[in-house]
């Protein structure tokens, strides 16, 4: 009849959640069953319920679907949950019609239609002049004018 | 030395609130009583659980 021998706890390693933890392989009649094998039992268990509890939200959240701004939204928060791929988020503005667009020019896949009377845009790039502040401090302002000759006289009357 | 009987009443499994609090084996001095290991079977079973509850989750 062989004598148990105590297994020694320093040759287990505890490594999860990074790997699995080493355990003994206890044999009847080798081996006493000593109060370490018992606590590693209990800090691997404790270990696995911290790694869960830790990523709990994770776990239990529930699928996220698409999300839809409301109209105008600059900044549309995306709901706690847990998304798969391919959903999307979706921002809109009534305001976005092809009406209100100068013609041809394309913005979020709206082309506009709206076309410029014959005064042309209300201030234009290729038409512009520098206006001089009487008080000094104020120092210079430069604007843009349009080629209307209606607009143009009311800046120069001031 | 004077082996001590561990109070299972001591002991409590909160998981998955909580961490399930497990008593302190010291040798020769703590008798392995049956609640302990039934407590470790109990803790090992809600562990499960939760892992077979939120399977759909963890598995997508």
């Amino acid at each position: 009849m062989t004598t148990p021998i105590h297994l020694n706890e320093g040759d287990y390693l505890k490594n999860f959640p990074d790997s699995l933890d080493q355990f003994p392989e206890v044999i009847d009649r080798e081996h006493y069953i000593d109060a370490w094998q018992f606590n590693t039992i209990f800090n691997s268990i404790v270990a696995i319920e911290q790694y869960l509890i830790d990523y709990k939200a994770s776990i239990e959240a529930t699928e996220g679907n698409d999300v839809i701004g409301d109209d105008g939204q600059f900044e549309i928060p995306i709901p706690p949950a847990l998304y798969t791929a391919y959903k999307s988020v979706m921002a809109w503005d009534s305001d976005l019609l092809e009406e209100n667009i100068k013609k041809d020019v394309t913005i979020f896949g709206v082309t506009g239609t709206l076309e410029i009377g014959a005064g042309g845009w209300p201030f234009s790039v290729a038409n512009s002049m520098s206006v001089i502040a009487e008080d000094p401090v104020s120092s210079s302002l430069s604007l843009t004018v349009p080629a209307v000759p209606t607009v143009s006289a009311t800046l120069s009357a001031a | 030395m004077l082996y001590l009987h561990e109070k299972a009443t001591n002991y409590h499994l909160l998981f998955p609130t909580q961490l399930d609090v497990f008593p302190l084996m010291v040798q020769k001095r703590t008798f392995i009583d049956a609640w302990i290991l039934n407590m470790i079977y109990a803790s090992l079973l809600n562990v499960e659980q939760y892992l077979i509850t939120n399977k759909m989750n963890i598995e997508r």
